[in-house]
């Protein structure tokens, strides 16, 4: 497993318009290791500045976006549940196209996105209060509620938008896309990948008990209202961060995890990591793929559903939707 | 280890108190049963003892300290708590779902190690699913599945264990698994149980102590035996009961039969002192019990018309036919403690009048 999570991105680094070896590749990476073999000018900048950023940010945003989900799937107790069931990946999206709207840098367009997404999380949770507890199925009603609040202020964005450039610009960018990683937007946005991931490793032992009814959760001990606050904030880390830089990726965050589930069972002690590991490789595949197989980009969300469908399908149909 | 209601007082409006002035306590090793009819409260009682929903007025203590002042994880991890059992959206393997019931031993951020595996290990032994470890919680029975949870609150090493109507919807066989283990549990481990239960049988059978729930009363707390009774029931389900004890056996038992108030007035007309008359037959297989059986017979002398005892030396027993004239009660007495002598078998046939 280790060793396809290393020559995975390698193999991906290789692929792409632009003809680079795999010694070439790793000459670049590691210049020092090369043993000082000077490599090419052009292609250290193919590597290092276009290729190597959006590998990254492929596998970071495909683990993120696996764990996310699996974590909602869990805390939510609902195998339906999505990194967007808070509508932190609608809130994003409106982040994003407002900045679009007014023409801002893609640095603050991103950062529109990102607090756009917190925010959302934000609202949901203050709406699902009730007496001092949140509900689960409040959280999730008002998730929806959220989630249809900010679409329709996305439509709104979309309908005043010009349709010569910054519309065509908003629907690209809606329909996902890894195109926009650099050096500099991966800084801003991986840190919170990691840190909500990290925090939902961390707590994926205690996932499993989360998947219980509140009453049971907290007769064994759990503090469900805390635990609870730190998975959502992990997650909409996770989300909030992913959206901003790629846009909105569907299926990634549900299937990955069922996915993890078919293979390892239910334990999050296993389904996180597993999550991890499939959703990076999984992205890498699709990122690889809709960057290199035509001459133009294809959006992400697009080949998620047609490459992720007929997996998954193959994999229920495989395990029967259980392991054992 | 001393589990205490004070007061409790709880509803869901506010003003009619579906639970009022409960008062109760449990101790280790002793099990006591929360019998109601339904609507009165009884999975409420439970939550509102364990904090799960706080008490509108009173408190619940463990050892004298209202449960409130308590940390979460210092309460949960002396009481295990089993709810009515139902399936989550995940199905986890026996072994996984029983580790859960170590939650309140690990941190937050913690995962279970090495002494709590064999701590769950040793959990699924007592409650005797050990067996099925690695299936999953969907493909096992009902009444396994309850054991799992069990389990899963002996994980937590409780000294009480609280049980949601534990056998509920479960068949006979597994009925009486689940309340063996609970009952072995008790005697064995020393650990305390409060049971909700829907079956006064359960309650006689297992606890030395119960509360019973009734509408105009309020709840009835003490020794089982003192508080189920035909009167108390009755006041509490609101239909005629009849208790029947016998004796299978050695072993006796007590069978609770809900029935209609016409029933139970022609039950009452046969029970008081009306005498019959009875014939009981007698076969003495253990010569030693002869003296036994005469002594016994001279104490009911009064009524006896008439005794025929005929020796068969062959297969050296007696054979005793004993006609008795008495009140009903007197002949079932008789013939009861005729049939728990070693060796001894007894029938009594009874009169129509």
């Amino acid at each position: 497993m280790a060793a396809l999570l290393l020559a995975a991105p390698l193999a991906a680094l290789t692929v792409g318009r632009f003809p680079v070896s795999i010694s070439e590749t790793l000459a670049a990476l590691f210049p020092y290791i090369a043993g000082g073999r000077e490599t090419d000018q052009m292609v250290r900048d193919v590597i290092l500045n276009i290729r190597l950023p959006r590998v990254l940010l492929a596998m970071l945003a495909g683990a993120g976006l696996g764990v996310a989900g699996g974590a909602f799937q869990s805390l939510f107790s609902n195998p339906l549940a999505t990194p967007d069931t808070l509508g932190v990946a609608t809130g994003a999206s409106f982040g994003a196209v407002l900045g679009i709207l007014l023409g801002l840098p893609s640095p603050l367009v991103q950062l529109s996105a990102l607090l756009m997404g917190l925010l959302s999380v934000a609202i949901v949770a203050a709406v699902s209060r009730v007496r001092g507890s949140s509900p689960v199925i409040m959280m999730i009603l008002a998730g929806m509620v959220v989630s249809a609040l900010f679409s329709a202020l996305v439509s709104l964005v979309k309908y005043v938008a010009d349709p010569q450039d910054v519309l065509p610009a908003i629907t690209f960018w809606l329909m996902g896309s890894l195109s926009s990683a650099t050096r500099g937007s991966l800084a801003m946005g991986a840190p919170m990948i990691i840190f909500g991931t990290a925090l939902i490793w961390l707590l994926r032992w205690k996932l499993n008990a989360m998947t219980l009814s509140d009453d049971e959760a907290a007769s064994l001990g759990i503090n469900v209202k805390r635990i609870r606050l730190l998975v959502i904030t992990g997650a909409a880390m996770i989300t909030g961060s992913v959206v901003s830089m790629c846009g909105l990726i569907g299926w990634v965050g549900l299937l990955i995890p069922h996915a993890a589930r078919m293979i390892f069972g239910s334990d999050n002690r296993c389904v996180v990591p597993a999550s991890i590991v499939l959703g990076a490789l999984f992205m890498l595949a699709i990122d690889t793929a809709a960057r290199s197989l035509t001459a133009s980009e294809i959006p992400a969300s697009i080949l998620t559903s047609v490459i992720g469908a007929p997996f998954f399908i193959l994999l229920l149909r495989k395990t029967g939707g259980v392991r054992g | 280890m001393n589990f205490e209601v004070r007061g409790g007082y709880f509803s869901y409006d506010g003003e009619n108190g579906s639970l009022c002035d409960i008062n109760f306590n449990v101790r280790e090793p002793e099990i006591l049963s929360v019998l109601g009819a339904n609507g009165a409260g009884k999975t409420t009682l439970i939550r509102c003892a364990l904090g799960l929903r706080p008490w509108r007025k009173g408190a619940s203590y463990l050892d004298g300290v209202d449960i409130r002042k308590m940390r979460s994880g210092e309460f949960w991890r002396r009481v295990g708590y089993v709810p009515q059992a139902k399936l989550s959206s995940f199905v986890y393997t026996v072994r996984e779902m029983t580790l859960l019931g170590r939650s309140a031993h690990i941190g937050a951020l913690g995962t279970p190690g090495a002494n709590d595996m064999k701590i769950a290990e040793e959990a699924m032994e007592l409650a005797g699913i050990k067996h099925l470890a690695d299936k999953l919680c969907s493909r096992i029975s009902g009444g396994e599945y309850q054991l799992v949870m069990i389990a899963r609150a002996l994980a937590a090493r409780p000294s009480l264990l609280v049980l949601d109507e534990p056998e509920s919807n479960l068949d006979f066989k597994n009925q009486r698994a689940v309340l063996r283990v609970i009952s072995t549990l008790c005697k064995e481990r020393g650990i305390a149980a409060l049971i909700n239960t829907h079956y006064p049988e359960h309650a006689m059978d297992i606890s030395q102590k119960a509360l019973l729930l009734t509408a105009r009363s309020g709840a009835i707390f003490g020794a089982a035996e003192k508080v189920l009774t035909e009167e108390n029931m009755k006041e509490a389900f609101d239909i005629a009961v009849h208790i029947q004890r016998f004796k299978v056996g050695r072993r006796s038992y007590a069978s609770v039969l809900p029935m209609d108030e016409e029933d139970k007035k022609q039950t009452e007309r046969l029970i008081p002192m009306e005498t019959r008359i009875a014939q009981i037959g007698i076969i003495v297989e253990e010569p030693a019990a002869v003296e036994k059986i005469n002594q016994l017979l001279h104490e009911y002398s009064e009524y006896i018309i008439g005794r025929m005892g005929m020796p068969y030396r062959e297969r050296n027993i007696s054979i005793i036919s004993l006609i008795i004239d008495a009140p009903n009660e007197k002949i079932s007495a008789l013939s009861g403690k005729l049939g728990m002598f070693d060796g001894v078998s007894a029938k009594t046939v009874y009169s129509k009048i």
